[in-house]
């Protein structure tokens, strides 16, 4: 990280949120957008003590140039703010390497933080897990879906029904077969 | 004509989502507003009709009508003069949009209507909401200042929370007072307000006008009426018009209700203004009613996740549920229904490995295939293309029932599995034993090799040659490895059942062997994977303090494509050569001990082995160095096993301890000093290390850690054998075979009960067990091996 830069995430309603850039960068997507521009911009061969002028120079002036607005079309203000204060949270937290996620064997429960913080109406719930699909936050993304499964963990066809609001739309006979199906795994 | 609706009739979600759309962009409506009002208002009833032109004919509103006449008298788009325009007039400036002429909303009649304030309406003269965008929210917000005072004004006969409570149907009409809900702190209010100001100057910002982006209201964040105070104290002179609207009103409560809800209804075309009066009316109730409010939000924000997010997701969400949860969402609906059983043939595949029925994907793929090939199914027909995720669905469903039902059978003592008992090797002590669900090989003290076909225990073929006991086996595919104390590797042809290598090198008896197949061990710059080694290697260790690597000879018929058996076996020369220095399969000797190799293990280029010299040597076989030797144990070392994923090994040692090392440094990470005998045995799989030694227990550890996780005492010999997974231990020793839990630790059940001598050997698949025992007969003294075959999954 050569400068210290201000990222500035915009939302689909235009409120704009001023984040640092490790807070950011628990959104991948944002994360290889930053790493793509810096990138860039850092073919100038600049040394430290440039850095050093440069950050200076870019707090004396307010420089713009030293803000990157990244704008993400799909959320909306209200979700955006929630994502990045769950981003706040786990700032300082590095997650497991993503290749982890194979090892399927392991998956601990949801993290309490995350159950209290994921403890929300059914459609926020819908749009951040959503939201976190779309950044590539994959940890919220993962607590957004035990959160769902929590919902049908346990309950019986009809208070899951209930849960999400689903009417049971199989017919008589259509259900007797499902059951007869699943007959043989009753009695276990 | 409908009669008057009731407002906010039970929960009916369409009052607060029917603005609502599923993008999480802000939809604007304003230019379809006109358009829609027409039909919309014809829908108005005569009741409504009536009120409405009670409250809207005033002297005020007449004044105003003029000025706004006035004003509105360039609008192309203004209706003509027979009609009367009915206007709203908020005097002051709305905050946030002060820079916007005056409004001049109209509401329009037909003026005869209105001027003979006849009870008789004509309702093929709608209400029209007039085509001017920016003004209609004046007219929200000024109609809404008058519900607002003279729903606050006449506390005598219509007590705000009442009205509210009705329209909520709450049953909780307890006055509360009002200023609670003022005191109540309420920065989210605050912020978008203040946002919303902000941001109403682009013009964007209109539509996101106080949107309802604050948290539903909640008695720790009720929403207050501060922010509008500004904008009520501007609205002044329309408190005027709210007056006359009082008094025009001879309503009951209900009336009154029923006029709001029309009014909302007629404005609610406009996002943003429905948003605001909504939010306006939230900010008036008071606790109980927020309760009973949210109650009602959060069963009208329900929604079916499951089926609304995308796939990609929902099986994701799958994946975190047991097989029973996913048998009972699969009885919600339809949808529900086809996503578990037709669409998501990764959620079962995850199942399958994470309920530990399948150790990786590997395992799992090979059982799909052989199911495929059961039922005679081939998926390639591009016809089948489409219904290749359902029938894979099918598979894996089937899968794993029938691996729930053999779970069921191992781990209950009642169940009987059919057993066949075939005698073996004479006397002699069974040295190896390996299985597949087609063959059963063993190796003997007695210098031969038995291969018997599996489903039968029929002995297929007795492969002879060895000139002493033969100590190590191995088979990869077709091709079978043995070593014996004759000194010499050998190769055989399982189905020919012909010894075709003869690898002679080793100067003193063959003790254990391992077969490495090509791994991926890394990847180069360019992120290509590293596979080493290319072709599978033989790893040897003897008592002549060596190891040899060798190239594992894959004879040309060794394959099962080929099945031409005409060429006779005698045809074929064994290969042998006593030229150790020129034998093209002989790749490394790998030198370093000071005593015999008593075990060895490895992956990928990385082999480790035990020595009687009391060390572990960790060999890479890229250089083919001794890279680290691990030293620390004082007496033989018996076993080891690699623990690749943590780059570590584990070695049990005569010492009675059991070491975990280091790979990389070298260093002896954690001692295990728990066994009081030998340590003979290790094992390790995903989720445990095991232990078994010649103190008759056995011992679970944390591979991670090192920490003990249970102890398993019943046994009476020492453990001369077991296998493990991360479901069940099968361990045999004198007398006994017996299944324990991976996971508790628990003693499960007996296996054979009639064993009169020693367990030699156990293994286990999925479906069977095979173990090779030993009978005694008392009386005569004699002794006697057996294979004994114990199928768990008969009928599945």
């Amino acid at each position: 990280m050569s400068k210290e830069k201000k990222i500035v995430i915009v939302s689909s309603d235009n409120e704009k949120f001023t984040v640092d850039r490790k807070v950011a960068e628990k959104s991948i997507l944002i994360k290889n957008m930053l790493e793509d521009l810096l990138s860039n911009e850092d073919h100038n061969g600049d040394n430290d003590d440039d850095n050093e002028l440069l950050r200076d120079a870019a707090a004396v002036d307010n420089n713009d140039l030293d803000v990157i607005e990244i704008p993400t079309p799909n959320v909306r203000s209200t979700v955006l703010k929630l994502i990045i204060e769950w981003c706040e949270h786990y700032k300082d937290i590095s997650f497991p390497d993503e290749n982890q996620d194979e090892d399927s064997k392991k998956t601990p429960p949801i993290d309490e933080w995350d159950k209290n913080f994921l403890n929300v109406d059914q459609e926020m719930l819908y749009e951040i897990i959503l939201a976190a699909n779309y950044l590539n936050i994959r940890p919220l993304l993962y607590s957004g879906c035990k959160m769902v499964a929590e919902m049908i963990r346990g309950k019986s066809p009809e208070e899951i029904r209930k849960t999400f609001n689903i009417v049971n739309d199989f017919s008589p006979e259509e259900e007797a077969a499902i059951r007869r199906e699943n007959e043989w795994a009753e009695d276990r | 004509m409908q009669p008057p609706k009731y407002p906010l009739k039970s929960a009916d979600p369409s009052f607060f989502m029917s603005s609502h759309t599923d993008s999480a962009l802000p939809s604007n409506h304003l230019s379809e507003t006109a358009v829609d009002g027409d039909q919309d208002d014809e829908s108005l009833s005569v009741e409504m009709m009536h009120q409405l032109r009670r409250i809207l004919i005033s002297d005020g509103v007449k004044t105003n009508r003029k000025r706004i006449m006035e004003e509105n008298k360039d609008d192309k788009s203004h209706p003509t003069g027979d009609n009367m325009d009915l206007v709203c007039t908020p005097v002051g400036h709305i905050s946030g949009a002060s820079t916007e002429p005056l409004s001049s909303l109209s509401l329009e009649r037909e003026s005869k209507v209105i001027d003979s304030d006849n009870t008789q309406d004509n309702c093929t003269n709608p209400l029209v909401l007039q085509k001017s965008p920016p003004n209609k929210r004046r007219l929200t917000e000024s109609v809404y200042a008058s519900t607002n005072e003279s729903v606050v004004g006449d506390n005598t006969h219509n007590h705000p929370h009442n009205i509210i409570a009705t329209s909520f149907h709450s049953a909780n009409t307890t006055d509360t007072d009002s200023t609670e809900i003022t005191s109540i702190p309420s920065d989210p209010l605050a912020t978008t307000a203040t946002t919303a100001s902000l941001s109403g100057a682009n013009g964007v910002g209109q539509t996101t006008y106080l949107e309802m982006d604050l948290p539903l209201p909640s008695p720790s964040a009720s929403p207050s009426q501060s922010s509008f105070n500004n904008e009520e104290e501007e609205l002044i002179s329309s408190s005027f018009l709210t007056k006359e609207i009082l008094f025009r009103l001879p309503t009951s409560k209900r009336k009154l209700t029923n006029l709001t809800y029309e009014l909302v209804k007629l404005l609610s075309q406009d996002q943003s203004i429905e948003k605001d009066l909504i939010w306006r009316l939230l900010s008036k109730l008071d606790r109980a009613n927020l309760s009973s409010l949210n109650h009602i939000m959060n069963k009208s924000l329900k929604r079916d996740l499951l089926n609304n997010l995308p796939l990609e997701i929902s099986t994701r969400i799958l994946s975190f549920l047991s097989y029973r949860d996913l048998l009972n969402a699969s009885f919600v609906c339809r949808n529900w229904s086809q996503l578990i059983n037709n669409r998501s043939s990764i959620t079962w595949k995850r199942l399958l490995i994470k309920d530990r029925f399948f150790k990786d994907e590997d395992e799992l793929n090979a059982e799909l295939i052989k199911e495929m090939k059961n039922l005679n199914l081939d998926l390639t027909p591009p016809e089948l293309v489409s219904a290749r995720e359902s029938i894979i669905v099918t598979l894996y469903r089937n899968i794993y029932r029938k691996s729930l039902a053999l779970n069921q059978r191992w781990f209950s003592p009642e169940f009987q599995p059919r057993r066949i008992s075939v005698s073996a090797h004479g006397p002699y002590i069974i040295t190896c034993l390996q299985f597949d669900e087609d063959k059963i090989i063993t190796s003997a003290e007695d210098k031969t090799i038995n291969i018997y076909d599996t489903p039968t225990g029929k002995l297929r073929s007795t492969l002879k040659g060895h000139e002493g006991g033969v100590w190590a086996m191995k088979y990869y595919g077709n091709t079978l490895v043995t070593g014996s104390t004759d000194r010499t590797v050998r190769i055989w042809d399982i189905k020919r059942g012909t010894c075709t290598h003869i690898l002679r090198g080793h100067t003193s008896t063959v003790r254990c062997l391992e077969i490495l197949e090509p791994t991926k061990v890394g990847v180069n710059d360019k992120g290509e994977p590293i596979v080493f080694p290319t072709e599978p290697l033989i790893v040897t260790g003897s008592r002549d303090h060596t190891l040899r690597v060798w190239k594992l000879p894959q004879s040309s018929f060794s394959l099962e494509e080929t099945e031409d058996f005409s060429i006779d076996a005698d045809d074929y020369e064994t290969f042998d050569t006593d030229d150790s220095d020129s034998n093209p399969f002989l790749v490394a000797v790998l030198r370093g001990h000071i005593a015999s190799v008593r075990s060895v293990t490895g992956q990928g280029n990385i082999v480790i082995s035990g020595s009687y010299d009391n060390t572990a040597r960790v060999w890479d076989l890229r250089t083919g160095e001794c890279t680290k030797i691990l030293k620390g144990h004082t007496g033989r070392v018996y076993s080891v096993v690699l623990d690749s994923k943590r780059n570590r090994c584990i070695s049990g040692s005569v010492d009675f301890s059991i070491k975990i090392w280091d790979l990389e440094t070298g260093e002896c990470l954690k001692t295990m000093n728990e066994h009081t005998a030998l340590v003979g045995l290790l094992g390790l799989s995903d989720n445990a290390l095991v232990s078994a030694a010649a103190d008759t227990t056995l011992r679970i550890w944390d591979p991670e850690t090192g920490e003990a996780r249970g102890q398993l005492e019943g046994h009476i010999g020492a453990i001369t054998c077991f296998q493990h997974n991360d479901r069940m231990i099968l361990s045999g020793a004198e007398r006994m075979l017996k299944v324990w839990n991976t996971e508790s630790g628990n003693f499960v059940r007996e296996l054979l009960t009639d064993v009169t001598g020693g367990v030699w050997q156990v293994r286990f698949n999925r479906r069977r067990c095979v173990a090779a025992v030993q009978r005694k007969d008392m009386e005569t003294d004699t002794k006697e091996s057996f294979i004994e075959i114990l199928d768990f999954g008969e009928n599945l």
